[in-house]
């Protein structure tokens, strides 16, 4: 009745590094005028000193002005009437500042809030009726005002026409534009799905090709597969494998399941995963080195979900998580977490499918279970000299302040109960 | 066991159906396929005709209005008002599987499950009681649970949970009894009903007696929170 008693055993560092996100892109279908994309390129830089508007609206304005006053003195210089000089000035700031604006609506990827915004509208109005005025200050040099009057009036009628027979080009283009990004976007995506796809399946497939004489390779590599893809499509993407650092919780919050954080999809990690990355690969820690180590203040719930996975993957047995709660992770938790691998460890080892890992955060504390369905042990009756279970995870548990308790039964398999106070 | 199980097979993957009816055949023989369908017409149709004692239903079925599993479930209703529905699906969504839930499912397997738990879920179902994976009762768990989702501290002090336990009154179909909670707890563990049965000192027909009484309040279940808090976690 006596199974063979569990012993420790480390298994190597698996499942470390998802692969690298694709920078996110600011190109945009328009092609650009050698300006625009230098004016682009001087946002961009200012952008990604999260100085977006108001320094940027500034340093135009004040560039402007310079130049502004630069041309007016060349004017007198020149020895142009003051008028023509006013004008051509006024003129100049108009269509600098309209054009300076318009390069920020046209790149709306960039700022994305000037489209709607009302000071882009004050923005523009006032530049063309500054335009407007420095013209017709310009012309009184010349005609009387009531002519002015006339001709601005004739100006108007001319521009409206204009308007309206250039309308539906314009329409077209826009419409244009939207569908040319609509077409940018969903390639992205599909090349973003490709790259998954053939990074993941279409290797397994391979690899399963290869080795369809070893079954047991076989159901591991297709179990493997399926965990990945159904966290990539369903889940928290980071759980499954990759160690990239990101954080989705206030600090030292335990408790039952926030209804509102974190559920980050696949496509906010990959905007995210080029700003932070720290694959960080075996630190020689303590534990049965299949857990990377966890970043502060990653969920618990993530952590344990890698380290189901890499004894998944090492042990080639397949686990099952189910959480309740959710629980930041603290170095104060490095024993439960350890425990939970040496149990799940000796679980897929000596204890028989199905393998279910059951934590709860909540109330103080947390509590993890790891049942198995072998042939159980007796618990009584641990020779001596086996570290994995005594050490790893009774001595483990005792010395953080836990409590653990093993329990099995012959036919009935084995269950680890884990349960660690949260310090508060 | 007198008559045979009659059920019907329902998915659009054609190789995966016929995966599933030669497992079956093969080893139960107190099952019978009397019907299978790919898209949500045929269903309704195959289920109208054939009045299967319980249906294996996926999740995502093409056809008709969009609405896969829970569409055929509740268009059928009508013409064969005492056939079963047990979702089999590989979607991990809570979106589809709360869907085929509400709609009247008695429970929710993957597709990966092994064949001869896939026939005991069947004949649980058929006897008319619900099935609950660890996944499911996690996911039960953590939406109906104790001190579960009222995010603010003054809310705490409603008593929600420590209500009569096991005096069976529904008053609050929003939250689990002691009892259930214990029993979903030990599902979520990874414990059969026969395990949490012995486990908690009680026969298997009031484990499953709770179990189906949980699947109820899940589908009774009003709370905005539920489904919220599960599109946001992804669980079920």
């Amino acid at each position: 009745m006596d199974e063979p008693v569990r012993t420790n055993r480390s298994t190597k560092e698996n499942g470390v590094g998802g692969p690298a996100a694709p920078e996110p892109s600011y190109d945009s279908p328009l092609r650009r005028t050698t300006l625009s994309s230098l004016v682009d390129a001087a946002s961009r830089l200012r952008e990604s000193q999260r100085n977006v508007r108001p320094a940027t609206v500034g340093v135009v304005t004040a560039l402007v002005g310079v130049l502004a006053v630069g041309l007016a003195v060349w004017g007198v210089m020149a020895g142009l009437p003051d008028r023509v000089v006013v004008g051509l000035a006024m003129v100049f700031i108009g269509v600098t500042i309209g054009w300076a604006q318009m390069s920020f609506v046209m790149d709306d990827q960039l700022h994305p809030e000037t489209h709607t915004s009302r000071i882009t509208i004050v923005v523009t109005v006032a530049s063309m009726v500054t335009t407007i005025a420095g013209v017709l200050v310009m012309f009184s040099t010349v005609l009387h005002l009531v002519a002015l009057i006339q001709g601005a009036a004739a100006g108007l009628v001319m521009i409206v026409a204009i308007g309206v027979i250039i309308a539906p080009w314009w329409i077209n283009l826009v419409s244009d534009l939207g569908m040319q990004r609509a077409r940018t976007a969903r390639e992205e995506l599909r090349a973003d799905i490709a790259s998954r796809l053939h990074d993941s399946v279409l290797q397994t497939l391979a690899l399963i090709q290869m080795q369809s004489g070893d079954a047991t390779k076989v159901a591991a590599l297709a179990r493997a597969q399926e965990r990945e893809l159904r966290e990539w499509l369903y889940g928290d993407p980071e759980a499954a494998a990759s160690s990239m650092g990101m954080t989705g919780r206030p600090a030292g919050a335990c408790g039952p399941a926030p209804t509102g954080v974190a559920a980050m999809g696949p496509s906010a990690v990959a905007g995210q995963g080029s700003a932070g990355q720290t694959v960080s690969a075996g630190s020689p820690m303590a534990g049965p080195g299949v857990v990377p180590p966890p970043d502060a203040q990653e969920p618990l719930s993530r952590v344990v979900k890698r380290a189901a996975a890499g004894v998944e993957d090492a042990m080639e047995k397949p686990i099952e998580v189910v959480v309740v709660g959710e629980c930041a992770y603290t170095p104060n938790l490095e024993a439960l977490l350890y425990a939970t691998v040496e149990a799940m460890n000796n679980a897929a080892k000596h204890g028989a499918a199905p393998i279910s890992v059951y934590m709860e955060a909540g109330g103080g504390r947390v509590q993890v279970f790891v049942r198995d369905h072998g042939g159980g042990f007796d618990v009584n009756r641990l020779p001596a000299g086996h570290l994995g279970v005594k050490e790893s995870i009774l001595g483990r548990m005792k010395r953080s302040g836990g409590t653990a308790e093993i329990v099995s039964r012959p036919g009935w398999g084995t269950e680890v109960r884990l349960t660690q106070p949260l310090r508060s | 066991m007198g008559r045979k199980i009659r059920i019907g097979v329902v998915d659009d993957h054609d190789l995966f159906r016929a995966g599933v009816i030669s497992a079956i055949t093969a080893s139960a023989d107190d099952i019978e396929i009397v019907g299978q369908a790919g898209d949500v017409e045929s269903s309704v149709r195959m289920i109208a005709e054939t009045k299967p004692d319980v249906v294996l239903l996926d999740v995502h079925v093409p056809g008709g209005e969009g609405g896969g599993g829970s569409e055929i479930i509740l268009r059928s209703v009508p013409h064969a008002p005492r056939t079963l529905y047990l979702a089999l699906s590989v979607s991990d969504a809570p979106a589809d599987v709360g869907a085929v839930i509400r709609a009247g499912a008695r429970g929710y397997v993957t597709k990966t499950i092994t064949a001869d738990d896939l026939i005991a879920s069947i004949r649980q179902v058929a006897e008319g009681y619900a099935v609950f994976s660890p996944k499911l009762a996690g996911f039960v768990l953590n939406a109906l649970g104790p001190g579960q989702p009222q995010s603010t501290a003054s809310q705490a002090a409603a008593p929600s949970p420590d209500l009569d336990g096991d005096l069976d009154d529904d008053i609050d179909i929003d939250v689990l009894s002691p009892r259930e909670q214990e029993v979903m707890r030990l599902i979520a563990r990874g414990y059969s009903y026969k395990e949490v049965a012995a486990e908690l000192f009680i026969s298997i027909k009031t484990v499953e007696t709770h179990v189906s009484k949980v699947l109820r309040k899940l589908q009774l279940s009003n709370r905005g929170e539920l489904t919220r808090w599960a599109a946001h976690r992804r669980i079920v």
